[in-house]
Formats: C-alpha cells, sequence, structure tokens
C-alpha cells in the first residue's frame, strides 16, 4: 500500500524535485501545495499520510500554517516534517519542540530523502 | 694715649674721611696757601697736615716734599692734640723734638710755628712754617699765620661743598638717566595740579611740557583733578593703595589713546610747599602696545579657533593630568556636548565611560587613556563614544602627546564619526546574506535534478551523458562549498558565528573528521595517517571538526598520491596542538602568510587544477582565532607544508566540571 505524502512549499523547483525524489526513488503517492490556503485544501482533501512542510515561507510561514493544518479537518493528527535551511542551532531545537514528528535539512539529496522520511515517520522500507 | 684722645682721633678721622683728603693730589688752592705763607713769615718750609689716624698727610709742601710720614716725627700732631696753636723757638731745645730727624739730619731744621686748622669744628690739622734758625713770631706774623690757616679751613670747606655739589651732579645724572630708560611716563605735577617735569616717555607722549607746566585736565581729558584718581591723592592720604586707573589721555597732536595711571603723594608736599614744589608723581604706562598685542593674540586665537572648527574630526586637547583643555565643535557636535561639558572634564569619564554591552569601562583598562598616559600615539577603530543622551557613536580615535623637547605637555585626542562606515558594513553583511540564500536555493534544485539524473531514476543514460553529468555535479558541489564558506566568512567577520566551547579531545575530532574524509584522500590515491594522542582543549567541537576537516582536504588536495597526509595531535610548550602535514611541494617562504588570505591560492593554475572556494584557510584562522588559539604555517619546498593549530589547554577536569556542557544535538549541516 503506497503511502500519501503533502510536499509544502513556496519553490515550484524545490516541490517538483521533492515529487520526484519521493515518487521515483520513494514509491510515495505525492500531493504538492505552494500555499497555505491550497495546503490546507489539500490535508483536507487528500488526507495525507504525512505532510512536508517548508519553514521558511512568505506569508504563512512554516510553524504558522502548522498550527492552521492542526486546527483544520483532517489535520488534527497528521504527521509533520519540517524542512529547513537554518543550521542554527536553537532554532533547530525551537522547531522540534513544536508538534512535528522531526525536522530534515535544506539542501537534501533526493536520493536519500525517502529514507530519511520512512527513518524518522518509522515505517518499514517499501 | 688717653680715652679722651682716642676718641678725638677717631672723630678727627671720621671728619678727614668726609673730607676725603687723605692720600689726595696737591692742590693749588692749598700750594699757594703755602707758598704765600712761606714768603710772608720768612720760613723756608711751610706745609698743610692733616693728621690722620695713623699717618701724617702732607697736602700742600714748600721748601719739603708733600705726601705721606710718620705720625711718630710729627711736631703738627702735637698742635692738633692741644686745638691751639704751637710755636717751638728752637726745637733742638725742646726735649719732644731735640731727637726727630728734620732737627738732626737735612734739613736741620730749627724753629716751628703751627696753626690748628678746623673742619666741621674738628681740629683736623695745621698750616705750619718751619726754618733753619731758632727764632719767634711777632704779633703780626701770628695774625699773618692765623689768617691763612682761616683760609686753609674755607678750602677745606670748599672741597666739602665742591664734592657734595658734585655727588648731587652724579645723583641727578643717574636719576635723570634712570627717569629717560622707564618705560614708563613720569609727570612731576605741582600743588596747582600743573605737570612741571616729564621724563622722556611722558615727552614722547605728551611732548615738550612748557616751563609753566600743562594743567593736568589738558594731558588727561575727562579725569578732573577733583575726582579720582587724582583727587585721593590730593588729599594725601598715605595709606591709599597705589592702584593703577585706566584713563584716557590727549598727546600733543590732540589724538587720545589709553593709559594706565599711578598716582602718589610725594614726601613734604604738604600746605605749606611752594606752589611750584612737585606735589604729586604721576606714572602714565602707554597702554597702546598692549592693546595691539592683546589683539594680535586674540586674531591667532581666531585663527586657530577658525581652523578647528572648520575640522570634520574632533579635536580635543587635554593637558598632562588628561583634563580637557579645548575641545572643537566637530567634537562637541559629535558627542552632543557643550563645551563647558567637556572642558575641565577628562575625555574618557564623559564619553568612553562604558563597553557597547554597557559596563563600566575603567579607564585604567583604556588602551587609549594608557597611550594619553604613557605618551606614546596610538589608534584605535572602532571604539565607541557615548553622547550626552547616552546614544552610542562609533568612532575611530587616535591619540598623540603633545611634546616640546622631551617634556610631554599633554595630549591631542582625534576622533571620526564612522557611523556610515558600519552602516556599509552591515549592508555587505545583508548582501551577503541574502546572496548566499539566493545562491543556495537555486544550486539546491540543481544538486537535486543531477542527483536523480546521475542515479538513472529518470531512465538509463550513456556513458557520455554520465560524465557530462557527473561534470555538472561536481561543479554544482564546488559552488555550494564557496556559497556555504563565504557565510561562514560572513559570520566570522561579524562576530556572529555560533561558537558553543566545551571540553574537547582534540584526538576524538581529529578520529572523526580523517574517517569522514578517507573516502576522498582514497580517491585521490594517498592515505591519512593519525597520530591522535589525547589532549583537551575548550572549543566548540563541530567548529573544530570544520577546522580539521578543512586542513584536511587542503592537503589531500596538494600532496601527489602514493604520498601520506599526517595528522597529529598532542601537547606541546603548555598548550594543546594539532597539525597537519602534506608531502607536497611546499609554499614559497614569502607567500606563506598569503595562504591564509581570501581566495588565494599559490599559484594561479592551482585555482583551475585543485578545486576549493580559496577561503578555507582563512575560515580556519577564523574560528581559531575566535576560539582563543593561532594558526601556524612551516613549508619547504619539495618537501611539503604543516599546518599547526595550537589551543590553550583545557583547565583541570576538577573547575571545569560545572562549565560542562551537553553536546549538541545531532548534526545541524
Amino acid at each position: 500500500m503506497s503511502r500519501t505524502l503533502l510536499v509544502v512549499d513556496d519553490e515550484p523547483d524545490i516541490r517538483e524535485l521533492a515529487r520526484l525524489s519521493l515518487e521515483r526513488v520513494g514509491g510515495f503517492a505525492v500531493h504538492t501545495a505552494g500555499s497555505a490556503d491550497e495546503a490546507l485544501a489539500a490535508v483536507e482533501q487528500v488526507r495525507p499520510d504525512l505532510v512536508l512542510l517548508d519553514v521558511m515561507m512568505p506569508g504563512t510561514d512554516g510553524p504558522a500554517l502548522l498550527a492552521r493544518i492542526r486546527r483544520s479537518p483532517g489535520g488534527e493528527d497528521v504527521p509533520v516534517l519540517f524542512l529547513t535551511a537554518s543550521v542554527q542551532d536553537h532554532q533547530l531545537a525551537g522547531l522540534r519542540a513544536l508538534d512535528v514528528l522531526g525536522v530534515l535539512s535544506k539542501p537534501f539529496d533526493p536520493m536519500t530523502l525517502p529514507d530519511q522520511v520512512r527513518a524518522v515517520a518509522g515505517w518499514a522500507a517499501g | 694715649m688717653t680715652d679722651t684722645q682716642r676718641s678725638a682721633t677717631q672723630v678727627r678721622a671720621q671728619v678727614l674721611q668726609q673730607l676725603r683728603v687723605m692720600g689726595s693730589p696737591p692742590e693749588e688752592r692749598f700750594d699757594r696757601i703755602v707758598r704765600l705763607a712761606g714768603r710772608l713769615l720768612g720760613t723756608p718750609v711751610a706745609m698743610v697736615n692733616l693728621i690722620g689716624s695713623d699717618q701724617m698727610w702732607t697736602k700742600a709742601a714748600e721748601g719739603i716734599s708733600a705726601g705721606a710720614s710718620d705720625l711718630e716725627h710729627s711736631i703738627c700732631r702735637h698742635a692738633v692734640e692741644q686745638e691751639s696753636a704751637l710755636e717751638v723757638p728752637d726745637l733742638a731745645a725742646d726735649p719732644r723734638f731735640a731727637a726727630n730727624p728734620v732737627v738732626t739730619d737735612d734739613p736741620h731744621l730749627r724753629f716751628y710755628a703751627g696753626e690748628p686748622l678746623r673742619a666741621d669744628g674738628v681740629v683736623v690739622g695745621t698750616l705750619c712754617v718751619l726754618g733753619p734758625q731758632p727764632r719767634s713770631l711777632g704779633s703780626l706774623e701770628r695774625e699773618l699765620l692765623a689768617e691763612l690757616a682761616s683760609w686753609a679751613e674755607a678750602e677745606l670747606g670748599n672741597l666739602t661743598l665742591n664734592r657734595l655739589v658734585a655727588d648731587l651732579a652724579e645723583r641727578e645724572r643717574r636719576l635723570g638717566a634712570v627717569l629717560a630708560a622707564v618705560p614708563e611716563g613720569v609727570l612731576l605735577v605741582d600743588r596747582a595740579g600743573r605737570a612741571r617735569t616729564a621724563n622722556l616717555a611722558a615727552v614722547e607722549a605728551f611732548g615738550e611740557l612748557p616751563a609753566d607746566g600743562t594743567p593736568l585736565g589738558e594731558l588727561f581729558p575727562g579725569s578732573p583733578t577733583d575726582r579720582p584718581p587724582f583727587a585721593q591723592r590730593r588729599s594725601g592720604d598715605p595709606a591709599l593703595p597705589l592702584t593703577p586707573t585706566a584713563i584716557t589721555a590727549r598727546a600733543a597732536d590732540g589724538s587720545t589713546f589709553p593709559v594706565e595711571v599711578t598716582v602718589s603723594t610725594l614726601p613734604g608736599a604738604d600746605e605749606e610747599s611752594a606752589d611750584a614744589a612737585a606735589a604729586m608723581l604721576v606714572l602714565v604706562r602707554d597702554l597702546r602696545h598692549l592693546v595691539r598685542g592683546e589683539i594680535e593674540v586674540r586674531r591667532q586665537r581666531r585663527l586657530v579657533e577658525l581652523v578647528l572648527a572648520s575640522t570634520g574630526e574632533g579635536v580635543v586637547g587635554a593637558d598632562r593630568d588628561g583634563v580637557i583643555v579645548i575641545a572643537n565643535a566637530a567634537a562637541r557636535r559629535m558627542l552632543g556636548r557643550r563645551e563647558s561639558d567637556l572642558v575641565g572634564h577628562r575625555l574618557h569619564e564623559v564619553a568612553h565611560h562604558s563597553h557597547d554591552d554597557g559596563t563600566p569601562f575603567p579607564p585604567q583598562d583604556c588602551p587609549v587613556e594608557r597611550a594619553r598616559r604613557e605618551g606614546v600615539p596610538l589608534a584605535v577603530t572602532p571604539a565607541s563614544y557615548w553622547r550626552r543622551d547616552g546614544s552610542r557613536v562609533p568612532v575611530e580615535v587616535s591619540v598623540a602627546p603633545m611634546v616640546v623637547g622631551e617634556e610631554v605637555y599633554g595630549s591631542v585626542t582625534t576622533f571620526r564619526d564612522v557611523s556610515d562606515r558600519e552602516q556599509v558594513e552591515e549592508l555587505k553583511r545583508q548582501f551577503t546574506a541574502v546572496v548566499s540564500h539566493e545562491l543556495r536555493t537555486p544550486l539546491t534544485s540543481v544538486k537535486g535534478s543531477l542527483g536523480l539524473l546521475r542515479a538513472g531514476v529518470m531512465g538509463p543514460l550513456s556513458d557520455e551523458q554520465q560524465r557530462l553529468l557527473a561534470m555538472a555535479d561536481d561543479n554544482a558541489d564546488r559552488l555550494r562549498l564557496l556559497v556555504d564558506d563565504l557565510l561562514d566568512l560572513e559570520r566570522l567577520d561579524a562576530g556572529r558565528m555560533p561558537m558553543r566551547p566545551e571540553r574537547t579531545d582534540l584526538a576524538d575530532v581529529a578520529r572523526r573528521a580523517a574517517e569522514s574524509l578517507d573516502g576522498a584522500a582514497r580517491a585521490a590515491g594517498l592515505e591519512l595517517e593519525v597520530s591522535a594522542e589525547p589532549v583537551e582543549v575548550l572549543a566548540d567541537p563541530h567548529r573544530m571538526g570544520q577546522v580539521v576537516a578543512n586542513l584536511l582536504s587542503n592537503a589531500i588536495k596538494f600532496s601527489p598520491p602514493g604520498r601520506p597526509v599526517l595528522l597529529r595531535t598532542g601537547r606541546e610548550g603548555g598548550q594543546a596542538f594539532l597539525a597537519v602535514s602534506d608531502r607536497g611541494r611546499g609554499i614559497p617562504a614569502d607567500q606563506l602568510e598569503a595562504v591564509f588570505e581570501r581566495f588565494r591560492q599559490v599559484s594561479p593554475e592551482d585555482s583551475r587544477k585543485q578545486s576549493g572556494s580559496g577561503l578555507g584557510l582563512s575560515i580556519v584562522q577564523g574560528i581559531v582565532e575566535r576560539s582563543g588559539g593561532r594558526v601556524e604555517v612551516d613549508s619547504e619546498l619539495g618537501v611539503g607544508t604543516t599546518f599547526t593549530v595550537r589551543l590553550p589547554l583545557a583547565p583541570t577536569p576538577d573547575l571545569a566540571v560545572a562549565e560542562q556542557s551537553p553536546s549538541p544535538q545531532g548534526d545541524p549541516s
């Protein structure tokens, strides 16, 4: 059974890359969203198994969008992973303290990203 | 000699001294008297003798030599001592004189008659006549001798008078010379208020005074004689102080000029004095030269102030104790201070009292203060001065001693506002940060896309396609490394690179770095040899790992295949060290320092042949220095190069336990 992921990033190239990586290498079903509204709509309609959420986004940033997802239908319990380019320890610690599964760093290696996601989510390979 | 005689001798000597006649040469006024006496009395010898305390002085002589002789054989001495005329008809018959040489020897004199000579009522000598035959004077002859003696006494009196006149003339001459030489004008003013006498300076100022004088009112218009400063002097109160008073004087040509007068009443200038007598002495000081001098001083001062005021830099002059004596307009403006806030105070206390974080900055810790005290020039940039309103102004400060000869008279501190420069630095930092971030994002896409393609995810590839993709992927790596290094350097420069010092074993760090670079070393056909002796330092282990990795990848790049790269840690000279040695071709001595410069590679072709940002060693140096250590480089051409990092040892564990912090969670990169 293929798991369904939602990738939220304002950068179209990154969205596409993540989608290719997770579909082709990881074998997931992937939906993408480029804005907060798209993301909220996708969460409600798609009911993904996991959301990969970019931290730095114009308008509504990662943590703010996380809060809205948690208040929206279907988003109360969905596992969320942050993707961030920050390397500052205190920022990473602040993100980990939120209601998320974990934090993955950007830039990501598209060949290993699916394994990283599986490891954090506790899903068996394949 | 009796006491009376002794005192008479003293009185006589005193009078003779005042006459200044003892030892004086012959004078015609006395010579003519003795000539006349000899002729009139028929004696071949006649003299004017003066009896001093230790000798007789023959002032005038006829028929015998003048000059000094012993008192012992003086016949006149007897006449003087008895203070009356002495006549000895036969000297040979008188026991007092029988053995006298003038009697027994040449000129064999036998007769003496002497008439006492008085000066100021004291008998001081005689007019005497002597002859070779015993005889006596007739009464007319005695009268003649007495008359001639009176004449001689009169001449003695004239002598005194002449001397007094000469003395007075000399005194007047000297006084005149003094008065003429005095730069102040001196006016003698009579009771009627007319200036009668003027010295040279006064004549130059007022012109010659007419014989009947000039009224003070004409010389000093506006200062009537019945008003101060003249009135109080005329009241004659000697207790009034002699205070100079500034008034206006009028010169002979009618022009007026400022003077300072000091008026004093002359002694004896009382009511009984005649009108013509001097009643006041007026000292006149011409202030025109003074005024001109003062104007010049003020002009010079204005010029100096203008120069200082036109300078954009703050200029503060302080005395030897550091107390401000002058602060220019720029200094006042930059510090938001009035002159009175600065002059009389110390610059450090007024404007340099706190560090940037607000903690006190004691003057003894301030390098500028120390340089000022020690008289050593120094420049400090950037420093923070504080305005009156508490705001900070970034400045570049330099201090220089004011030295005359070998003496330090004070210091000059100059400073300029470098706010603009700080803004530029800030813009530069923002630019770097933004550019780096904007570069990273597309690089992420490039890298990711190439990675997917190379992995064959999008379908099988030909060998040529693989090679081209590998080339693109390697260069994307290089770009990412450059961007990461630029970001690191920017953060090091700004002091914003996070540093979490903790007890760190350099041997651990070295081993981990060697493991992570093992693949790169093997790809380059060489081995990493690690000889790590445990040694603890207080440093951020993640940053130390970055240091070792940079040094190792540098060594790997420059080592030819088959030659090992050596990595050692340990302690040496009370410090910890970490050394990375390659067997490369070495660095010329004149370029050793330059290896730490940015974008620097030893030869131009290096930058093409050896991939790298050219920033690695700058970053190594930045991190090590921020950690309290230093980096050394030793190289021998054709043998190899060794980079050595030296860091202070961590304090002994007992003391350091409390400071230990947990290791960072995960690897954020």
